[in-house]
């Protein structure tokens, strides 16, 4: 397959190292009129000039800011032929509306929106824990997402309203609120509070969220620009038990060391520790997630079926919630 | 790859008491003299890369081989082969018979010992995606962990085996199995065949790289033929495993023992503290040794390991 990239930034970055991998990439292109490479090694994927060769390519993938994912996803769908769009999958449910459309419009093309941290091991390693046979059902779950921000924050157009469509829960929180409905399902916003208290951007440095799963089960989410020690940790209360994760692999470890505790319910008359049960704590060395991701976008598309997960209708999901909360503010 | 470190506390005495391996040990040992008696061979080679065995030490009288690369160590003289599974029969109807030294404290060893295994296998299912697969066991007669086993719901089917005899199987346990297994190496390529694409093998050893191991050495009283034969270091075991054709998914040492251990060799009077921070750091406070404790688990310093390997 040629793959071809447009934008060539972090995200741009880590998915050519993947794509130039992965057995079923014969040629990798990159898009960016913003950047020049610096390595010679990368002179020769560059594509000169603004128009881009839409019809050279099997594959593109989107790693632009939100308000330029929308329009190249679309014509990539209409002049190309499969899209793998980074999230947020636009700045607002608007946005998405119209790549769906162009999606419903070249319904033979493969569109995947990149929600890498639900095959984050100790995410996977939780879905497989819980439900019958092992934790049981989910009684609750809570998590919080955040990082400090940098000193170059406002500079970023991550929290540029206009080019980003919102602050911290759009930008990262999106992920959490991914997770929590790849564990629960689809949610609705029972409250929310929106502050932008430090970095005062015009959007949110932090967002409190309190949801509800169609079945009743409570989630609790905070996303946080101004978390000063970088966090990653969710929990989820289940019958038999419990799962904490934190941590998460990641270039420069600043989320810490990923891992998962499992632990069983122990009343007194099992143990005699009550209130303090027997833990096993998994320690993960391994982030597959990015090469899982790619894998199963050329896999739908070679083997001409749906992908298994960041589908358009998850996107939908997850952003009819933002905007839902978005309505808050 | 992952490992796993556990909160999950006991003492030495609720599993396996010093005082009271005592007489089981020497029973061992005798049993191995009668058994050499009959006729003995010299182990040289490492069954790990099969690089010359240096000399390590000797036990009761007994030599004991270094591997030099992975700090293995290993017992040199062993008998024909049917005579070493004789043995192993021998004194593993020892262990079970009602005089054994786990005779009172069963309820304890099922609570401590057999539990979180059996959690710990369910746990490593479900994270694979292996549903009720069929199993093969290495276990020669019927005990409490046989029995747990038979009655969890764990398993579609469980064939006990020998070592020599191994059935198509999802997974497979070896539960201190290579430590006492005559050929370690030839078990392991006699059952990766067996083990179908994608299965898993459940591995649990004393290492030799362990806390407790590398600080008593040859005065360790849990360091003894035929059960300990094989006393892999984590490293010529993980290097054992990738080389039979399996892909590690967890390494860990999660052992609570390792400093009690010492401290139990001390008491009996088998060690004395070789060196000043030795002696401090076993004089120390219950807090303190359970933080050193955690560091052996999260460093793999600990001597009790347990891998999951998965066939590839």
């Amino acid at each position: 397959m040629k793959c071809l990239i447009i934008g060539f930034g972090y995200m741009g970055q880590i998915r050519y190292r993947v794509l130039k991998d992965h057995p079923a990439v014969r040629a990798i292109r990159v898009f960016d009129p913003y950047v020049k490479p610096t390595d010679d090694s990368l002179k020769t994927l560059w594509i000169e000039g603004e128009k881009i060769p839409w019809t050279e390519f099997d594959a593109v993938f989107v790693c632009t800011p939100n308000n330029r994912s929308p329009q190249f996803c679309m014509e990539a769908l209409q002049y190309c032929r499969h899209v793998f769009c980074e999230k947020p999958p636009g700045r607002n449910s608007q946005d998405l509306l119209q790549i769906a459309e162009a999606a419903k419009a070249a319904p033979g093309h493969t569109l995947v929106f990149g929600f890498n941290h639900r095959l984050h091991p100790s995410v996977q390693a939780a879905k497989n824990l819980i439900g019958d046979g092992g934790l049981g059902d989910i009684l609750y779950m809570k998590g919080s997402y955040g990082k400090s921000g940098g000193a170059r924050y406002r500079e970023s157009w991550r929290n540029q309203k206009e080019i980003s469509g919102g602050g911290i829960l759009l930008d990262q929180g999106i992920h959490l609120l991914d997770i929590f409905q790849f564990f629960l399902g689809p949610l609705k916003v029972v409250d929310a509070l929106l502050r932008d208290a430090f970095w005062r951007c015009g959007v949110e440095d932090n967002a409190f969220l309190l949801l509800q799963s169609q079945s009743g089960i409570p989630a609790f989410l905070h996303s946080s620009a101004t978390l000063w020690k970088h966090t990653f940790s969710f929990e989820i209360g289940c019958r038999e038990g419990y799962l904490v994760a934190s941590g998460l692999l990641s270039r420069t470890g600043s989320y810490g060391r990923e891992q998962l505790v499992i632990g069983r319910r122990q009343f007194e008359d099992e143990a005699l520790a009550l209130g303090n049960p027997r833990e096993e704590i998994v320690y993960f060395d391994r982030d597959e997630s990015w090469r899982l991701e790619v894998d199963e976008f050329l896999s739908a598309i070679q083997e001409k079926r749906a992908a298994t997960h960041g589908t358009l209708a998850e996107a939908q999901s997850v952003m009819k919630l933002i905007d839902e909360i978005y309505l808050r503010r | 790859m992952q490992s796993i470190q556990t909160t999950h506390l006991f003492s030495l005495k609720e599993i396996k008491p010093l005082e009271k391996l005592i007489p089981y040990r020497q029973f061992c040992l005798e049993s191995v003299q009668q058994s050499l008696a009959q006729g003995r061979e010299k182990r040289t080679r490492c069954p790990i890369d099969d690089c010359q065995l240096q000399p390590w030490g000797e036990i009761a009288g007994l030599e004991w081989g270094c591997c030099k690369k992975t700090e293995s160590i290993f017992f040199l003289p062993l008998p024909a082969e049917v005579s070493w599974r004789e043995l192993l029969k021998k004194v593993r109807g020892y262990q079970l018979s009602p005089n054994a030294f786990y005779s009172d404290i069963q309820l304890s060893r099922l609570e401590n010992v057999y539990a979180p295994k059996k959690q710990w296998i369910e746990n490593s299912l479900r994270l694979q995606g292996l549903r009720h697969p069929i199993a093969a066991v290495v276990d020669s007669a019927p005990s409490p962990w046989t029995q747990m086993l038979e009655t969890s719901s764990l398993f579609s089917q469980i064939h006990f085996v020998d070592e020599a005899k191994w059935p198509g199987c999802d997974c497979a346990l070896l539960f201190e199995t290579l430590d006492r297994s005559f050929d370690p190496r030839r078990l392991l390529q006699q059952l990766v065949p067996n083990l179908k694409k994608g299965g898993l093998l459940f591995v649990t050893a004393l290492v030799a790289s362990g806390f407790d191991m590398k600080v008593l050495g040859s005065k360790s009283a849990y360091l003894y033929p035929p059960d300990r034969a094989n006393c892999f270091s984590l490293k010529g075991l993980t290097q054992l495993l990738e080389s039979s054709g399996l892909k590690l998914i967890e390494v860990s040492t999660p052992g609570v023992l390792d400093v009690e251990v010492v401290k139990a060799h001390i008491q009996q009077g088998w060690y004395s503290p070789a060196s000043a921070f030795e002696r401090q750091l076993l004089s120390s406070e219950p807090e303190v040794l359970n933080a050193f404790q955690q560091f052996l688990q999260q460093t793999q310093l600990s001597s009790f390991a347990r891998i999951v390997a998965e066939k590839i």
